[in-house]
């Protein structure tokens, strides 16, 4: 039994390079949320993750020592440490998303939120307060420790076409529910577009489902025309 | 149950590497002046000490475990640019979280090192960085309604262990040479292209292959 996974050199998934930096730890953290999310997801980018923790164990076990400053009293510092800190239980057999997901309970399907995701908005989008940016488009705010990037989750109705923009900066979106089609590629939940400065794009949520997506722009969008002279303001970005 | 107890490993997997830090495959070209040595640990027994720490509050399995990685963490956090007095106190917030957390520790996802090395990654995010650092869960993807197919996680481990080595050393230099940078320094793809001067679109099609070879390598 092989678990085969396939290469993502599609323009539609995330990238490795930005899969190395959330492993890495390079990533800032709106970028490390968007891929977190992709993780939860999709389990074949995280069983490529995971053997990049892997590979960062190996470093950890090839790499040139460095004493600790304090030597022999830095072990005793921290048995002295250890009575203050309670060792805690292993967690539950299962998972404890589950445990409080159980049918019947509040929330549908349909509302779960990715568990990156939940410290930040809550366990339910339905709960999510969703306000308007233009007839068809709603968006929430996300707040993250890193101020220089925009994050936000955008709610788009079926079959909804957002202005035509390009980036300033590099223009993350996960797909989070739904699909949309950008640039001749089409989007599923757990895939990721980077967009950078060149691209032009003009996103079309699928028309029967909508599409619900998390978005990290790194820089302002540019607007395109009329509308998007109009739009600009209400947008705040 | 302790799930250390119940490690899908066979014999053959507990001797992959015999001497922690003895294949030097991504070790730097530095020589080792005047290191002194550290303890040699087998990867069975590091889960060994991890289960002890975990079952009994051991704390001469938590020494031992001290007495390997305090110093392998301290020069991870000093070859990020970390001061030594800041990575001495990293070095003793990751070891307590061993101590907090062993239960948690799932030995057929991952060896003790891997886990001490995402440990220690988060705590210099969290120190020089003062930002979060968004993890996923993997059984969360179970529970979405997308229907993918959920890799056997004793199954990647067995090939990460058995082939990561293989793997890399197989890299041409320099997407090892990159893949080394990336982890060892705290500096994103886009900031290793500006400082080397290695053109983005060259970085990325590095790190796209060596990826995509770590990947084939491994199924073999």
């Amino acid at each position: 039994m092989t678990a085969s996974v396939s290469v993502p050199l599609s323009q539609t998934q995330l990238p490795p390079e930005v899969l190395l930096d959330y492993a890495t730890g390079a990533a800032p953290e709106p970028i490390a949320l968007a891929v977190a999310t992709v993780l939860a997801l999709n389990p074949e980018q995280a069983a490529l993750y995971q053997r990049l923790n892997a590979l960062g164990g190996q470093l950890l076990d090839t790499i040139p020592t460095v004493p600790t400053s304090d030597e022999d009293e830095g072990l005793s510092r921290i048995l002295a440490r250890l009575d203050q800190e309670p060792q805690e239980a292993a967690p539950p057999e299962g998972d404890a998303d589950a445990a409080q997901e159980q049918p019947g309970a509040a929330q549908s399907l349909a509302s779960q939120v990715p568990f990156p995701l939940r410290s930040y908005i809550g366990a339910d989008f339905d709960r999510v307060a969703w306000h308007s940016v233009m007839p068809g488009v709603e968006e929430h705010v996300i707040k993250t420790g890193h101020t220089g990037y925009r994050c936000f989750l955008m709610r788009i109705a079926p079959g909804k076409a957002m202005p035509r923009h390009t980036h300033k900066g590099l223009e993350f979106t996960v797909v989070l529910q739904g699909a949309y089609a950008a640039a001749d590629h089409h989007f599923g939940v757990g895939d990721m577009e980077v967009a950078d400065p060149q691209v032009l794009h003009k996103p079309i949520a699928d028309s029967r489902q909508g599409c619900l997506c998390l978005a990290v722009l790194t820089a302002p969008l540019r607007l395109k025309g009329a509308l998007g002279w109009l739009v600009n303001p209400f947008l705040r970005i | 149950m302790q799930l250390v107890m119940t490690v899908p490993w066979k014999p053959s997997m507990l001797w992959f590497r015999p001497i922690f830090g003895g294949s030097g495959v991504l070790s730097f070209e530095r020589p080792s002046r005047g290191v002194p040595r550290v303890p040699i640990l087998t990867a069975d027994h590091a889960v060994d000490l991890v289960a002890r720490v975990a079952n009994a509050a051991d704390r001469q399995a938590f020494s031992e475990l001290y007495q390997y990685y305090a110093p392998r963490l301290k020069a991870y956090c000093v070859q990020r640019g970390l001061a030594p007095g800041v990575a001495d106190e990293l070095v003793q917030e990751a070891m307590v979280i061993v101590w907090r957390k062993a239960a948690s520790f799932d030995a057929s996802r991952a060896t003790v090192s891997t886990w001490l090395f995402t440990i220690i990654r988060n705590k210099t995010i969290d120190r020089v960085r003062r930002e979060k650092r968004p993890d996923f869960a993997l059984a969360d993807a179970l529970q979405s309604d997308t229907p993918v197919e959920q890799p056997d996680s004793s199954v990647l481990l067995q090939e990460d262990i058995l082939g990561l080595d293989k793997a890399i050393t197989s890299l041409p230099e320099e997407q090892r040479a990159l893949i080394q940078k990336a982890f060892y320094e705290d500096k994103s793809h886009r900031q290793i292209a500006e400082e080397t001067g290695v053109p983005l679109g060259t970085v990325k099609s590095r790190i796209r292959l060596a990826l995509s070879r770590l990947r084939q390598l491994v199924l073999e």
